[in-house]
Protein backbone atom coordinates (compact mmCIF):
# COMPACT_ATOMS: atom_id res chain seq x y z
CA UNK A 1 0.00 0.00 0.00
CA UNK A 2 1.21 3.49 -0.61
CA UNK A 3 2.08 5.14 1.99
CA UNK A 4 4.01 8.77 1.98
CA UNK A 5 6.20 8.22 4.92
CA UNK A 6 7.44 5.14 3.75
CA UNK A 7 8.27 5.85 0.38
CA UNK A 8 10.76 8.92 1.50
CA UNK A 9 12.34 5.78 3.62
CA UNK A 10 12.47 3.32 0.66
CA UNK A 11 13.98 6.55 -1.60
CA UNK A 12 15.99 7.09 1.19
CA UNK A 13 17.53 3.37 1.62
CA UNK A 14 17.67 3.28 -2.29
CA UNK A 15 19.99 6.50 -2.28
CA UNK A 16 22.34 4.74 1.09
CA UNK A 17 22.63 1.51 -1.55
CA UNK A 18 23.58 3.85 -4.63
CA UNK A 19 26.51 5.32 -2.50
CA UNK A 20 27.37 2.30 -1.32
CA UNK A 21 27.57 0.42 -4.56
CA UNK A 22 29.67 3.25 -6.13
CA UNK A 23 31.77 3.42 -3.15
CA UNK A 24 32.50 -0.09 -3.58
CA UNK A 25 32.92 0.20 -7.07
CA UNK A 26 35.67 2.72 -6.76
CA UNK A 27 37.92 0.38 -4.60
CA UNK A 28 37.18 -2.59 -7.00
CA UNK A 29 37.94 -0.55 -9.98
CA UNK A 30 41.25 -1.59 -10.45
CA UNK A 31 40.01 -4.71 -10.81
CA UNK A 32 36.69 -4.03 -12.81
CA UNK A 33 39.00 -2.05 -15.52
CA UNK A 34 41.13 -5.47 -15.99
CA UNK A 35 38.17 -7.10 -16.38
CA UNK A 36 36.71 -5.00 -18.77
CA UNK A 37 40.03 -4.35 -20.70
CA UNK A 38 41.17 -7.86 -20.87
CA UNK A 39 44.20 -8.70 -22.54
CA UNK A 40 43.37 -6.57 -25.21
CA UNK A 41 43.95 -3.74 -24.38
CA UNK A 42 46.47 -3.83 -21.16
CA UNK A 43 48.99 -2.62 -23.29
CA UNK A 44 47.50 0.40 -24.50
CA UNK A 45 48.01 2.67 -21.08
CA UNK A 46 46.13 5.67 -23.17
CA UNK A 47 42.78 4.01 -22.26
CA UNK A 48 43.59 2.46 -19.56
CA UNK A 49 44.59 5.75 -17.96
CA UNK A 50 41.78 7.23 -19.94
CA UNK A 51 39.59 5.07 -18.14
CA UNK A 52 40.39 5.42 -14.62
CA UNK A 53 40.08 9.64 -14.69
CA UNK A 54 36.46 9.40 -16.25
CA UNK A 55 35.38 6.78 -13.44
CA UNK A 56 36.99 7.97 -10.44
CA UNK A 57 35.53 11.37 -11.54
CA UNK A 58 31.87 10.07 -12.22
CA UNK A 59 32.18 8.52 -8.99
CA UNK A 60 33.34 11.59 -7.58
CA UNK A 61 30.13 13.37 -9.06
CA UNK A 62 27.86 10.32 -8.16
CA UNK A 63 28.59 10.29 -4.65
CA UNK A 64 28.21 13.97 -4.70
CA UNK A 65 24.90 13.93 -6.39
CA UNK A 66 23.74 11.27 -3.36
CA UNK A 67 24.58 13.05 -1.07
CA UNK A 68 22.26 16.11 -2.57
CA UNK A 69 19.69 13.48 -2.78
CA UNK A 70 19.77 12.66 0.99
CA UNK A 71 19.87 16.07 1.76
CA UNK A 72 17.04 16.86 -0.64
CA UNK A 73 14.87 14.12 1.01
CA UNK A 74 16.17 14.62 4.58
CA UNK A 75 14.27 18.42 4.10
CA UNK A 76 11.09 16.24 2.95
CA UNK A 77 10.74 14.60 6.36
CA UNK A 78 11.19 17.54 8.10
CA UNK A 79 8.59 19.18 6.01
CA UNK A 80 10.63 22.23 4.08
CA UNK A 81 9.46 21.11 0.77
CA UNK A 82 9.16 24.52 -1.55
CA UNK A 83 12.08 25.93 -0.66
CA UNK A 84 15.17 27.87 -2.77
CA UNK A 85 17.42 25.36 -0.92
CA UNK A 86 16.00 22.53 -2.56
CA UNK A 87 16.10 24.20 -6.14
CA UNK A 88 19.41 24.65 -5.49
CA UNK A 89 20.10 21.39 -4.77
CA UNK A 90 18.24 19.97 -7.56
CA UNK A 91 20.51 22.73 -9.75
CA UNK A 92 23.77 20.95 -8.82
CA UNK A 93 22.39 17.50 -9.30
CA UNK A 94 21.52 18.71 -13.23
CA UNK A 95 25.56 20.03 -13.25
CA UNK A 96 26.41 16.69 -11.39
CA UNK A 97 24.84 15.01 -14.16
CA UNK A 98 26.40 17.14 -16.73
CA UNK A 99 29.87 16.63 -15.11
CA UNK A 100 29.50 12.72 -15.87
CA UNK A 101 28.38 13.41 -19.20
CA UNK A 102 30.95 16.08 -20.30
CA UNK A 103 33.79 13.05 -18.66
CA UNK A 104 31.95 10.16 -20.68
CA UNK A 105 32.39 12.32 -24.22
CA UNK A 106 35.98 13.00 -23.23
CA UNK A 107 36.41 8.82 -23.19
CA UNK A 108 34.36 8.32 -25.72
CA UNK A 109 37.38 9.66 -27.81
CA UNK A 110 39.32 6.42 -26.14
CA UNK A 111 36.07 4.13 -26.49
CA UNK A 112 33.60 4.83 -28.89
CA UNK A 113 30.41 3.14 -26.81
CA UNK A 114 30.92 5.89 -24.27
CA UNK A 115 29.35 8.66 -26.12
CA UNK A 116 25.83 6.69 -25.63
CA UNK A 117 26.68 6.76 -22.11
CA UNK A 118 27.60 10.71 -21.86
CA UNK A 119 24.37 11.17 -24.38
CA UNK A 120 22.20 9.33 -21.52
CA UNK A 121 23.74 11.70 -18.48
CA UNK A 122 23.10 14.66 -20.37
CA UNK A 123 19.56 13.44 -21.08
CA UNK A 124 18.97 12.96 -17.51
CA UNK A 125 20.79 16.36 -16.70
CA UNK A 126 18.08 17.99 -18.71
CA UNK A 127 15.03 16.25 -17.09
CA UNK A 128 16.80 17.25 -13.93
CA UNK A 129 17.28 20.47 -15.47
CA UNK A 130 13.21 21.09 -16.35
CA UNK A 131 12.26 19.80 -12.85
CA UNK A 132 14.68 22.35 -11.18
CA UNK A 133 12.52 25.38 -13.29
CA UNK A 134 9.21 24.07 -12.33
CA UNK A 135 10.04 22.94 -8.68
CA UNK A 136 11.42 27.14 -8.78
CA UNK A 137 7.99 28.02 -10.22
CA UNK A 138 6.35 26.14 -7.35
CA UNK A 139 8.56 28.02 -4.77
CA UNK A 140 7.09 31.30 -6.19
CA UNK A 141 3.45 30.76 -6.08
CA UNK A 142 4.22 28.98 -2.48
CA UNK A 143 6.15 32.38 -1.57
CA UNK A 144 3.22 34.28 -2.98
CA UNK A 145 0.90 32.25 -1.14
CA UNK A 146 2.79 32.51 2.45
CA UNK A 147 2.82 35.86 1.98
CA UNK A 148 -1.30 36.79 1.42
CA UNK A 149 -3.02 37.45 4.66
CA UNK B 1 2.74 50.49 -3.83
CA UNK B 2 -0.44 49.65 -1.35
CA UNK B 3 0.66 50.88 2.54
CA UNK B 4 -0.90 49.22 4.73
CA UNK B 5 -2.41 51.70 7.84
CA UNK B 6 -3.68 48.89 10.75
CA UNK B 7 -1.27 49.92 13.32
CA UNK B 8 -2.95 53.98 13.05
CA UNK B 9 -5.83 52.20 13.33
CA UNK B 10 -5.34 49.98 16.28
CA UNK B 11 -3.90 52.94 18.20
CA UNK B 12 -6.82 55.36 17.73
CA UNK B 13 -9.06 52.16 18.39
CA UNK B 14 -6.42 51.47 21.76
CA UNK B 15 -6.48 47.81 20.92
CA UNK B 16 -3.50 45.97 20.94
CA UNK B 17 -2.01 44.04 17.83
CA UNK B 18 -2.14 40.28 19.86
CA UNK B 19 -5.84 41.28 20.73
CA UNK B 20 -6.69 42.17 16.81
CA UNK B 21 -4.92 38.96 15.95
CA UNK B 22 -6.93 37.12 18.00
CA UNK B 23 -10.26 38.66 17.24
CA UNK B 24 -9.73 38.42 13.65
CA UNK B 25 -8.37 34.75 14.10
CA UNK B 26 -5.26 35.01 12.41
CA UNK B 27 -1.78 34.36 13.94
CA UNK B 28 0.38 37.18 15.42
CA UNK B 29 3.33 36.58 12.72
CA UNK B 30 0.66 37.22 9.91
CA UNK B 31 -0.18 40.24 11.41
CA UNK B 32 3.27 41.61 11.65
CA UNK B 33 3.72 40.39 7.81
CA UNK B 34 1.16 42.48 7.13
CA UNK B 35 1.67 45.33 9.25
CA UNK B 36 5.19 45.46 8.19
CA UNK B 37 4.14 45.91 4.57
CA UNK B 38 5.54 42.71 3.56
CA UNK B 39 2.49 40.82 2.57
CA UNK B 40 2.28 40.43 -0.99
CA UNK B 41 -1.79 40.39 -1.21
CA UNK B 42 -5.06 40.40 1.18
CA UNK B 43 -7.87 37.98 1.40
CA UNK B 44 -11.16 40.09 1.27
CA UNK B 45 -12.37 38.02 4.42
CA UNK B 46 -9.82 39.47 6.47
CA UNK B 47 -9.73 42.31 5.73
CA UNK B 48 -13.23 42.71 6.07
CA UNK B 49 -12.65 41.43 9.47
CA UNK B 50 -10.21 43.96 10.30
CA UNK B 51 -12.85 46.57 9.31
CA UNK B 52 -15.41 44.83 11.16
CA UNK B 53 -12.90 44.53 14.34
CA UNK B 54 -11.70 48.42 14.10
CA UNK B 55 -15.11 49.85 12.74
CA UNK B 56 -13.36 51.54 9.74
CA UNK B 57 -13.22 51.26 6.16
CA UNK B 58 -11.11 49.85 3.50
CA UNK B 59 -9.61 52.95 2.65
CA UNK B 60 -8.70 54.12 6.63
CA UNK B 61 -6.09 50.64 6.57
CA UNK B 62 -5.19 50.85 3.13
CA UNK B 63 -3.34 53.59 1.22
CA UNK B 64 -1.96 54.41 -2.21
CA UNK B 65 1.55 55.90 -2.57
CA UNK B 66 2.99 56.78 -5.88
CA UNK B 67 6.51 55.20 -5.60
CA UNK B 68 9.04 54.01 -7.96
CA UNK B 69 10.56 50.88 -6.27
CA UNK B 70 7.29 48.73 -6.09
CA UNK B 71 7.55 45.65 -8.01
CA UNK B 72 4.34 46.71 -9.87
CA UNK B 73 6.09 49.56 -11.30
CA UNK B 74 8.64 47.68 -12.51
CA UNK B 75 8.25 46.56 -15.96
Amino acid sequence: MYDKYKSTIVSIAATFLFAALVTVACFLLPFLVKLYLGEAYTDAAGIRTALYICLYFSAASSLLLSYLLLRILFNIRKAVVFARENVRYVRYISWCCFAISAAFFALGFFIPFSFVISFAAAFIGLIVRVVKNLLNEAVDIKEENDLTI
Amino acid sequence: MIVVNVDVMLAKRKMSSGELAQRIGITQANLSILKTNKAKAIRFSTLEAICRELKCQPGDILEFCEDEDSPFNRD
